[in-house]
């Protein structure tokens, strides 16, 4: 049957071929007649039984038989539905390149509204809907500690991890993993990767099967076994190009030996649902030699045995981490250390824990946000269709006289809506994905990739959500356009009484609703775009211009403090000898860290920062482990207002651990994004003074003397030049991580300004239709108006003026509409309040203008009226 | 006279069956099907286009043959149709049913 199907829709869609196929076959059959024919039986034997019998011997009068032979065999094609389906659908496309504006402005408008609720939808699903494709997802379990006052954390030293896995009686396996950044090297080429260290039952708990070689076993978890790694999906494809004979290769782990032993399949991401998963997964054996120094700590993850409910796994465990607890002074003393240990559902792995009540209702505001959306986008897109639905009166009452059935009207008319609909979903989908990651500023749920062309469960909403609204706001317009008096249409009267009037007020409200909704966008879009440029304002305190910023991590590469002390050296100095390159320094922490930051000398004038007093700390401090430092403004003048500052020491407050340490320069303040200024007070000490624990990575900036990007092969080159293991970070001009920080702001000037844009391009359509229809109906008025000795110059002003007059009303409603509705920006927006005269004046001119121009052209049919045709016309 | 070949005269579907039966032997285009007909019902059985061709597409509908195009035995290009494993059996279920319905029909011709 589905095959039947299949086979009809293929015949639709090459129909020519088909047909032109049936055509060449039967002419060949035809040609076979004559040839043949002529010299067997056939027409030359001609008895008249025989050809009476037969009916069609070639010759006279076949033509006729032949082309509805034709048309029998291409009837076997078309199921009847199917045919007059078809043909609605063709009728209503051709309908819609006939109106190319309309049609634009309805499917961008149903592209936005579909679009808000399939990102939202797949936000929502991956994060909360959806558990894990794993056997049994319901008897996955993270295990967390809250503390009496109410924290919850899931860290757990490896000492409880084990005390945990080998004494409980309710789980069937528990796991420990940490996840951390690896120094990989893969042919020579360094490079970070995302890694998961896990223990010896990870994949088992999980419940998860190789996609290519093996995955990890518990012989693997030992010391001293070989180093071996299994490869997420994901990498496999983009790092190794999906290569099928990727089992055995070697790869350099923090310069240790490992193999590639397996690939995981294409679903697993680890403990998440979806979205961005690890590159490769290591051994937990490997955790202390490969991860990051202050990854100290690990997560947990078990599978509950049948039948055992979570209570009382939570109970084991806990009693069990009573008896560690007592038996560990050191961790006995810790005293937030005490907290119940208890089990969380881990099968909607993508959101740590479950939602409070405050998200949950954050999450149902948002959903409810972009329903109403939707609703607001169907509304137009019916106010749209009942105007070009106007024009269209004549041609519907041409086709009902003639005996076309309300029915078959009404449906081909619901097809073009649908078919609208459904274009409008199409570009829902090729946006959701920039939808979805601006939205998602607004729910507290991760960012997660999603596909939504592979997605069978955002495709099946989006579909869905596509039919309905093409239901919906196809309705209204296709029923009041079968609500039409024939006989006063065909006869061209003007004067269609009470139903015509009716349609004119609810399409002039409806117009007035479409003004108010364009202000409370377009105010919110200028208040956000202000805040851009208030931000861009801001002075960051360095000049980013030609500075690379990038990230190293010496300490994943198994150096030891004097090496790395070394490194940073060599590398800052093999930098500065660099062509092209001015300056280079190291710190320890992002620049707008707060309290101490260990850093290299010449980090003040790598980033274009003045040094206001005293001077910046030199080599010889580093190299002596000097207790020396530079401090901020924010710092003087909380401690020092309007005193000497160089040469006093550091405030105990500030210095803590590191003991005395004398100033010798003051810096202002620096914060490196866009975002409000809070400097706090911070000391810049030299890099060797750092711990043991607190050093091991290190941003890297560069001052180049051309433009930064363009140096940033010469800055991985000499860097590798002295360590060819040491992968760079993200290595980036500092002002991308500018714009990065007004991204927030700046991608919801773009959303909102589209929709801005579409709202104005439905008034400005609303407009012109109402006041042609106005013209329309009173151009025997107007006529009798001219002939009374009125000027042109009047009818263009009052048409004009019932223009104004619309958009008045629209923004008497919008103005406070709007003010409302920015309320809910407030956390966007920077150095604008929420009344801003400009914006609002701005705002009012633009509609003004909009609507004159809308009415128009109107008003000039209305100038132009010709009063003895206007007269004639009844 | 000769029975006409006209689907109404013909029981239905018998059409159909016939050309599923020509098939069996291997490929045929349309005009020989036609031909091995006539020929096989020594002049008796004449299909025409006007119920050949309907036929012939029912066919393909029904995913019972496939068509493919050839050259023809004077080298023209000529569509030839060949069974499929689902039009063989669905020959056989025909052919049973069409042998059941000619018993029955001479059961009640030869009655007494």
């Amino acid at each position: 049957m589905i095959q039947r199907l299949l086979r009809r829709l293929d015949y639709l869609l090459h129909r020519r071929r088909y047909d032109a196929e049936l055509q060449e076959e039967m002419e060949f059959h035809r040609a076979e007649l004559g040839r043949r024919g002529s010299g067997e039986a056939g027409p030359a034997d001609g008895s008249p039984g025989r050809r009476q019998a037969n009916g069609f011997s070639p010759g006279e009068s076949q033509l006729g038989n032949v082309t509805l032979a034709r048309e029998d065999a291409r009837a076997v094609w078309l199921a009847p539905w199917i045919e007059s389906v078809w043909q609605d659908v063709r009728i209503g496309a051709r309908l819609l390149r006939r109106s190319p504006v309309v049609t634009i402005v309805a499917v961008a408008t149903m592209a936005l509204g579909i679009g808000a609720n399939t990102a939202v939808y797949s936000l929502i699903d991956g994060a909360l809907l959806r558990t894990m494709p794993v056997p049994e997802p319901d008897r996955l379990v993270f295990a967390t500690e809250t503390t009496p006052s109410g924290v919850s954390t899931r860290d757990f030293t490896e000492r409880t991890f084990e005390q945990l896995r080998d004494d409980n009686r309710t789980l069937s396996g528990l796991a420990a993993y940490d996840d951390s950044r690896v120094s990989a090297t893969i042919d020579g080429q360094p490079e970070m990767v995302r890694g998961d260290f896990v223990s010896a039952q990870y994949f088992a708990v999980i419940g998860t099967s190789a996609a290519r070689g093996r995955l990890l076993l518990p012989s693997d978890d030992q010391p001293g076994a070989p180093g071996v790694l299994v490869l997420s999906d994901e990498y496999w494809r983009a790092r190794f190009g999906a290569d099928p004979a990727v089992v055995g290769r070697a790869m350099t782990l923090g310069g240790l030996p490992f193999t590639v032993v397996g690939v995981t399949p294409p679903t697993f991401h680890g403990r998440y649902v979806s979205g961005r998963s690890t590159d490769v997964t290591i051994p937990l054996s490997a955790h202390a030699a490969l991860a990051l120094h202050d990854h100290t700590t690990l997560e947990l993850i078990g599978r509950l045995r049948p039948g055992v409910t979570l209570e009382q796994a939570s109970a084991d465990l806990d009693g069990i981490y009573r008896r560690v607890l007592a038996g560990d002074r050191e961790a006995f003393e810790l005293d937030e250390k005490r907290g119940r240990v208890g089990l969380s559902r881990g099968a909607h792995g993508a959101v740590d824990g479950a939602l409070g009540p405050k998200d949950r209702r954050q999450v149902v505001t948002v959903v409810a946000i972009v329903a109403l959306v939707l609703l607001v986008a169907c509304v137009n897109v019916a106010t749209l269709l009942l105007a070009r639905g106007a024009s269209r009166r004549k041609e519907i009452a041409v086709r009902l006289s003639i005996g076309a059935g309300g029915a078959r009207l009404f449906r081909q008319l619901m097809t073009e809506s649908l078919l609208l609909a459904a274009l409008g979903g199409a570009a829902a989908l090729l946006v959701a994905r920039s939808t979805a990651s601006i939205l998602r500023y607004a729910l507290p749920l991760p960012d997660l990739t999603f596909n939504p062309w592979r997605d069978a469960a955002v495709l099946a909403f989006t579909a869905g959500v596509s039919i309905v609204s093409g239901l919906l706001f196809g309705v209204a317009p296709a029923l009041a356009s079968l609500r039409v008096d024939v006989n006063a249409m065909l006869k061209g009267g003007a004067g269609q009484g009470a139903s015509r009037r009716r349609t004119a007020r609810a399409g002039r409200s409806l117009v007035v609703a479409q003004v108010a909704l364009s202000i409370a966008l377009l105010v919110s879009t200028g208040l956000v775009l202000r805040s851009v440029g208030n931000l861009r304002r801001v002075d960051p305190g360095v000049n980013a211009d030609h500075v690379l910023e990038t990230g190293v991590y010496p300490a994943l590469l198994q150096y030891d403090r004097p090496h790395e002390n070394q490194l940073y050296q060599t590398v800052t100095q093999t930098l500065e000898a660099t062509p092209g390159i001015q300056s280079a320094a190291i710190a320890r922490y992002a620049l707008y860290h707060a309290g101490v930051n260990y850093v290299s000398p010449g980090l003040f004038a790598t980033l274009g920062v003045p040094i206001t007093q005293g001077r910046d700390l030199t080599q010889v401090e580093v190299a002596a482990h000097a207790h020396a430092a530079v401090i901020n403004e924010p710092a003087v003048s909380r401690w020092f207002p309007g005193e000497r500052t160089v040469g006093r020491l550091v405030p105990r407050e500030l210095a803590g651990a590191l003991g005395p340490l004398t100033i010798v320069g003051v810096v202002p303040a620096i914060n490196p994004s866009y975002r409000r200024p809070q400097a706090k007070p911070t000391i810049f000490v030299p890099y060797t003074l750092a711990s043991n624990e607190e050093l091991g990575q290190a941003s890297l900036y560069v001052r180049t003397r051309g433009e930064a990007s363009a140096s940033a092969p010469a800055v991985r080159s000499a860097v590798h030049s002295v360590e060819s293991q040491l992968a760079l970070l993200d290595l980036e001009p500092l002002t991308a991580e500018l714009e990065g920080s007004i991204e927030p702001q700046r991608a919801t000037a773009a959303l909102l300004g589209v929709c801005g844009a579409l709202a104005l391009a439905l008034v400005a359509l609303g407009l012109y239709g109402t006041m042609s229809q106005a013209v329309a109906r009173r151009t025997k008025e107007l006529g009798i108006r001219l002939s009374l000795g009125a000027r042109p110059g009047e009818l263009l002003a009052m048409v004009l003026r019932e223009a104004s007059t619309i958009a008045a009303m629209g923004l008497a409603a919008g103005i406070p509409l709007a003010l409302a509705s920015t309320r809910g920006l407030s956390h966007l927006l920077f150095g604008v309040g929420l009344v801003d005269p400009l914006t609002l004046v701005a705002v009012t001119a633009l509609m003004m203008l909009v609507a004159l121009g809308a009415a128009y052209v109107p008003a000039r049919r209305a100038a132009h009226v010709d009063p003895l045709i206007a007269l004639r016309q009844e | 006279m000769a029975l006409t070949n006209q689907p109404p005269d013909l029981l239905p579907g018998t059409l159909d069956l016939l050309i599923l039966r020509a098939l069996v032997a291997g490929p045929l285009h349309g005009y020989g099907i036609a031909e091995r007909l006539k020929v096989v019902s020594q002049d008796v059985l004449h299909v025409g286009e006007s119920s050949l061709y309907p036929a012939l597409q029912r066919l393909l509908l029904n995913g019972w043959v496939k068509a493919e195009w050839g050259a023809s035995e004077n080298n023209r290009r000529a569509r030839y149709y060949t069974l499929t494993a689902a039009g063989r059996k669905q020959l056989d279920a025909e052919r049973e049913e069409f042998e059941r319905l000619v018993t029955a029909i001479q059961r009640v011709l030869k009655m007494a």
